[in-house]
């Protein structure tokens, strides 16, 4: 992923890598072979629970017969699926509108048609870093960072950009925060990585340097460091 | 269920439960729907590449397959060098040792995945361990413990944050910082632009 970054009167198109990157899950049977995932059908819909239990005396029905499997399907394997969008019907629908309904903690409902949110880290007007710097053990007690991104450079070039910015960072041993802007208007919105993806409104760039080497990390917040009214659920892992 | 912890910091000793919160609980939740025309309410489904099964995901099972394509009982999770990777007991299983602590540069290090509330019937033991994180926190440091809700190869790791009455659980994981270098500087000069005085945006995600 790029981002166009400004930084005082300069500015350059870098790479971001996620800090936490996915590992690749390793499997093998118990004697070290590899092994192969593969999917295969359980139930289609004519036998989901829901259209099931729309029939009279299932019970006894489910006692009597297997009518909750079917024998031809369950166990083909399959491959590549592709999501469709289905009435009640289980009819493919193709022409529908999409809308956005936001359920508050008070138990309010609000809807709107759907917005697309462009994402604005790679577009004409850069993401700029501002002058405005936090003491990180305040801004990391004001926020839960939930993203967290290496900007890296793509040449000697970019190299001197970033590492003349970690080492400022670095020396004022403080967070600077990132403004990100709509593609079109300019004005400051949240930053979002990519199209529809998560709006962060708080975004903060840490430094660090050892040497002639640099370490920039953009840290993405979407949430501040605030108790809501407890709720009596359990401990689920969630 | 409450499942609780024991957790032991120096002398004493107390049961707690961790109650989850998230983003959603504070701004609320956005759900996208699809809807028709005359406003039914439509849902995904998946279509199989032969377009003969229009299937829901509780729909799809999956299992392993060896070379022969026998389905296997049992599988490993192995590391890059084909070892066995050890499971990590579940923290319900045994006393959690607050002995470990975390540096708030390090803290930086850790992408939050899941917040808490710790929470605990032995209000005075509660308030003491509030107390040592507020002082352990004027030092620049925090409390860690190793966050495993079932038995798992891939433990998290908790840490401990007080915030006014409370103590917040964050479960993440940390990565380290990654030094970079190069030996090619090059100097560029870029037209400066007009600086702007801007509003923050707020966290509002209506």
């Amino acid at each position: 992923m790029k981002i166009h970054l400004a930084y005082e009167n300069i500015d350059a198109l870098l790479v971001l890598i996620p800090t936490h990157r996915h590992k690749k899950r390793i499997r093998r049977t118990p004697s070290g072979d590899e092994v192969i995932r593969q999917r295969y059908l359980v139930f289609d819909v004519n036998n989901r629970n829901e259209t099931l239990s729309e029939e009279e005396n299932i019970i006894q029905k489910l006692k009597e017969s297997d009518d909750d499997i079917d024998v031809e399907l369950a166990g083909k394997y399959i491959n590549l699926t592709t999501r469709i969008v289905v009435n009640d019907n289980f009819t493919p629908v193709y022409n529908y509108m999409k809308y956005e309904v936001l359920l508050r903690p008070d138990g309010t409902l609000k809807e709107r048609p759907h917005q697309l949110t462009l994402g604005n880290v790679n577009q004409s007007v850069p993401v700029r870093i501002t002058n405005e710097l936090i003491d990180p053990k305040e801004c990391l007690m004001k926020y839960f960072f939930r993203k967290s991104y290496f900007i890296t450079h793509t040449n000697g070039l970019t190299f001197k950009f970033l590492y003349d910015i970690a080492k400022k960072l670095s020396e004022s041993g403080k967070f600077a925060r990132l403004d990100a802007f709509h593609p079109e208007t300019k004005k400051l919105q949240p930053l979002v990585l990519y199209d529809n993806g998560r709006k962060f409104p708080r975004a903060y760039i840490e430094g660090k340097t050892k040497g002639n080497s640099y370490c920039l990390i953009l840290h993405l917040s979407d949430q501040e460091l605030k108790i809501p009214e407890i709720q009596s659920g359990s401990d689920d892992e969630n | 269920m409450v499942r609780n912890l024991s957790l032991k910091l120096e002398d004493f000793e107390f049961k707690a439960d961790l109650k989850p919160f998230s983003r959603d609980s504070t701004y609320g939740r956005i759900i996208t729907e699809m809807r028709t025309e005359e406003g039914s309410v439509l849902q995904h489904a998946y279509l199989t590449t032969d377009g003969t099964h229009i299937l829901f995901s509780r729909g799809i099972g999956s299992s392993y397959l060896d070379k022969d394509g026998n389905q296997v009982a049992k599988i490993i999770e192995v590391d890059e060098e084909g070892k066995e990777i050890p499971k990590t007991s579940s923290m319900y299983k045994s006393t959690i040792n607050l002995g470990k602590t975390i540096t708030i540069e390090e803290y930086s290090g850790y992408d939050v995945e899941s917040t808490y509330v710790l929470n605990s019937e032995n209000v005075e033991e509660l308030t003491l361990l509030l107390l040592e994180c507020k002082i352990l926190l004027e030092k620049g440091q925090l409390f860690r413990f190793k966050y495993a809700y079932h038995d798992t190869i891939k433990p998290k790791e908790a840490i401990l944050i007080p915030k006014d009455d409370y103590i917040i659980v964050v479960v993440g994981e940390y990565v380290p910082p990654t030094m970079l270098e190069v030996s090619q500087i090059i100097y560029e000069e870029v037209e400066e632009e007009e600086e702007e005085v801007l509003e923050q945006s707020d966290f509002d995600i209506w």
